[in-house]
């Protein structure tokens, strides 16, 4: 009898999970249906609003009382969010969006207190329209930098996403250090590239991070200097004490390296020199790396020291010498003591790295011969 | 006879025990797999997800022997995947066929002196291709036969990114595969690898990377494994996701961090279960060291690939996969009962343990004894009849939730007659297939001293793409 029971309560257990499955189709299907009609009901109210705009320039006090209550619910705020998506028109929604400066406040209050995924949402929302108005995007900031102590990912992903389109450095400076301080994980890239999508003036923003460098911890200033090789902020002398100071952590020297391969500096030249010359195996990046970054560096003596690196015990080494020589304007002539020489793995990559060049060169030319623009 | 009677009461507590496990495990995991994939599209749907326009480099390694007849489409399903830095490289294990043909005449590619550096030990290349007039670089690297492991290791060789693809000869790419695959490493630091989702490409049609039309194969056998691969690829997979306790990624396409593989001696050419053996070494190695780690499963990253339609390549497939999983596990039986494994070893290494490897074993026990029951009329028939119903009944509906939760969540449009097709054919697959497939595992180990890495493959067919 008890084992009749246990089968029962599995029979029990199938018809519930289809009830379940049902009921969770249906309510999907009403829950979206229900998002169309509220999202048609805003494209109407906006019509309504634009004419009056371009006559009174002011959305009227029952409209933003309407939209005050109805966007505190986040599907209500991703049909608003879609109805205004559809209006191509950008001159017509350009002013009736500056008027909802004061509504984004009092919402971004609201959302404040929900949960972090509509938290989340209503920060993406702002981040789709930059209010050029310098009070509410103030007031918004603040409630946006709040949002970076939220323990989601997202949440802080998008309330920063904003703050890039509010143009304002202060505010920036502000978010990393929260960021920093809560050595909470963030990926370095998405952050490096979030900085270069910064609306304001990234020479302000990047002198201001470096007048700060040393209060950071080494993954923000990781993130830091890969921010400063993506722009082109002239920052060569100012970054040149660092690329010295043997105090700092390893990667962050490699991301020096880099930087510097990127942005020629005469004075950074015998520093990648002499990591490249260095001999402790143990320390083969700093090697690799400058083998790497002095394809810049197109001289007699950076040339010489490339040669002689093609004969390094390290594979990596060996490699990004080779295809910084190949980047270079170097005739093969420079190489036949190489080429006929008795080391096999210097001749071997240098022969491989100058074929890759002869044949995007043969490439190039064909695309000159017919006439297509080549983008190095 | 009265000791008969108690040792049949022993067994029949212990198979109550057992499938009240399972169907426990089940239960769970299609509601947790189903739970994560409905949040997951909330959080879409709300944005609530990290986007970027490409996340690491990767290498994307195509081990394959004998492919002729796909390997073009699956380098042109790569191709039209949209991820800004990646690279191909194809390792041609010996094959007989005119594989390496097709590819230098299809991709007019050229031959080059490329040396190449052996962290893992390999068989040696023969010679090395390479085109670059493609979206992204292809190599060629044709080899001695070694095995697929062996050939996955020569690739891992000659790749210069930090993170590679392993993927089959025959899997198809979506669109945003890779970047699906990419993601878990924006939210985690330490993700050492990835698995994405395996769907059966038999009955779909992929038009630049976008699945235009989604219907189940024809062949009742291959629409029978999409309801299989729905429940175990997805629902218990993304349970295991939830305690960092995944044992198996798919080698049909899963991501991993090179520096990780390279330090745990890559793939061993020693078993046929490489995929799932790699992955236990992972675990082994980072706990050993204490190097915090994620092997995470996204289930947003799809591929696809080709199911057998026919018994004889199913039982070959399935026997193979069974070797590879005793392989695997005898290999690394430390992490059973451990509790320095933690949750891997005492949900995730019994579960396959207890459900997959022995499974076959028990399974027979139970019949046998059901058999004795029945000679010496100890079976009540109706009680059996009527729980083998409701088992299968319960087994069948998890199926389907987890097939239409996938159909649901992926917004795949799905015509009427295949949604007759799953509710029918899951009964089948629950009470049919699995007896077929426990009766090839049963038999896997016949022949296995002499056979053991033998790699019987079945037979490919072109595509509608």
């Amino acid at each position: 009898m008890n084992i009749e029971i246990l089968i029962y309560m599995y029979a029990l257990l199938c018809l519930s999970l289809i009830g379940f499955d049902c009921l969770w189709a249906l309510l999907s299907r009403l829950r979206n249906r229900r998002i169309k009609k509220v999202e048609a009901e805003f494209s109407k109210k906006f019509e309504d609003q634009l004419d009056k705009i371009t006559s009174v320039s002011e959305i009227d006090n029952s409209q933003m009382k309407y939209l005050t209550k109805k966007l505190k619910n986040v599907d209500n705020l991703k049909a608003f969010h879609r109805a205004l998506e559809k209006y191509n028109d950008n001159n017509r929604i350009e002013p009736y969006l500056r008027q909802l400066g004061k509504l984004f406040v009092l919402l971004a209050a609201k959302y404040e207190k929900q949960q972090s995924i509509n938290k989340a949402y209503f920060a993406y929302v702002v981040s789709q329209y930059p209010i050029n108005f310098a009070e509410t995007a103030k007031s918004i900031s603040e409630i946006l930098i709040s949002y970076l102590y939220d323990k989601s990912v997202y949440c802080r992903e998008n309330a920063l996403m904003a703050l890039y389109q509010f143009g304002d450095e202060e505010n920036i400076l502000r978010a990393v250090k929260i960021l920093d301080n809560r050595q909470v994980y963030y990926n370095s890239k998405l952050l490096t590239d979030g900085l270069f999508s910064f609306k304001g003036s990234h020479e302000k923003l990047s002198i201001k991070l470096l007048e700060n460098f040393s209060y950071f911890h080494a993954p923000m200033q990781l993130t830091i200097i890969n921010y400063f090789k993506l722009t082109n902020v002239d920052l060569r002398g100012m970054m040149f004490g660092l690329l010295i100071d043997k105090n700092l952590h390893n990667e962050i020297k490699f991301a020096l390296i880099r930087y510097y391969g990127k942005h020629y500096f005469e004075p950074a030249k015998k520093v990648l020199i002499d990591y490249l010359l260095q001999k402790n195996s143990e320390e083969w990046e700093f090697a690799a790396l400058s083998a790497r970054a002095l394809s810049r560096y197109e001289e007699r003596q950076v040339i010489d020291v490339l040669k002689s690196s093609l004969s390094s015990r390290n594979w990596y080494v060996r490699l990004n010498a080779a295809s910084s020589l190949c980047e270079m304007n170097v005739s093969e002539d420079e190489f036949l003591d190489i080429i006929n020489g008795k080391d096999r793995f210097a001749r071997e990559i240098l022969q491989y790295t100058f074929s890759i060049r002869k044949k995007n060169s043969t490439k190039q030319k064909t695309r000159n011969q017919v006439g297509i623009e080549v983008c190095k | 006879m009265e000791t008969i009677r108690i040792f049949l009461s022993f067994v029949g507590i212990f198979f109550i025990i057992y499938l009240i496990g399972y169907s426990t495990f089940l239960f769970l995991s299609v509601i947790v797999g189903s739970n994560v994939l409905y949040e997951k599209r909330r959080n879409e749907s709300l944005k609530n997800e990290l986007k970027h326009d490409y996340y690491v480099p990767i290498s994307i390694l195509v081990p394959a022997y004998n492919e002729s007849v796909t390997i073009i489409e699956t380098i042109h399903s790569i191709l039209d995947v949209e991820y800004k830095l990646f690279e191909i490289i194809i390792v041609d294990d010996g094959s007989s066929d005119d594989t390496s043909d097709k590819l230098i005449k299809y991709f007019n590619m050229h031959l080059v002196n490329r040396p190449i550096n052996k962290l893992i030990k390999c068989k040696s290349e023969e010679f090395i291709y390479e085109c670059h007039d493609q979206k992204v670089s292809i190599t060629l690297i044709r080899k001695e036969n070694g095995g697929k492991a062996d050939s996955l290791n020569m690739g891992i060789n000659a790749s210069k990114y930090p993170y590679f693809i392993c993927m089959d000869a025959d899997t198809l790419l979506q669109y945003d595969s890779l970047e699906k695959i990419a993601n878990p490493i924006l939210e985690y630091d330490d993700v050492i690898a990835t698995g994405g989702v395996i769907g059966i490409s038999n009955g779909i049609e992929l038009e630049h990377g976008r699945v235009k039309d989604y219907k189940l194969p024809k062949n009742l056998l291959a629409s029978m494994q999409v309801l299989e691969y729905d429940r175990s690829f997805l629902a218990s997979r993304l349970l295991m996701d939830q305690y960092n306790g995944s044992i198996l990624i798919s080698g049909a396409f899963g991501m991993f961090k090179k520096e990780i593989v390279i330090a745990v001696g890559g793939y061993d050419s020693s078993t046929i279960g490489e995929d799932m053996e790699l992955i236990l070494k992972m675990h082994v190695f980072c706990r050993t060291h204490n190097i915090p780690y994620h092997i995470k499963y996204s289930a947003d990253a799809i591929s696809w690939s080709q199911a057998p339609e026919k018994l004889s390549d199913l039982r070959k497939q399935r026997k193979r996969w069974h070797l590879g999983l005793f392989q695997s596990m005898t290999m690394h039986r430390r992490v059973f009962a451990n509790v320095e494994y933690g949750a891997v070893s005492f949900a995730s290494y019994t579960y396959f343990l207890l459900y997959e490897l022995l499974s076959p074993f028990i399974e027979l026990f139970g019949i046998l004894t059901m058999g004795l029951a029945y000679v010496l009329d100890l079976v009540n028939i109706p009680f059996m009849v009527m729980f083998f119903l409701i088992y299968a009944s319960f087994g069948a509906i998890l199926t389907l939730t987890a097939f239409f939760t996938r159909i649901h969540t992926q917004n795949y449009k799905i015509r009427f007659s295949d949604v007759l097709k799953a509710v029918l054919l899951c009964f089948f697959e629950n009470a049919g297939l699995r007896f077929f497939i426990a009766i090839v595992r049963m038999t896997a180990f016949i022949g296995y001293k002499e056979k053991k890495l033998q790699w019987d493959k079945f037979e490919r067919v072109q595509t509608e793409n």
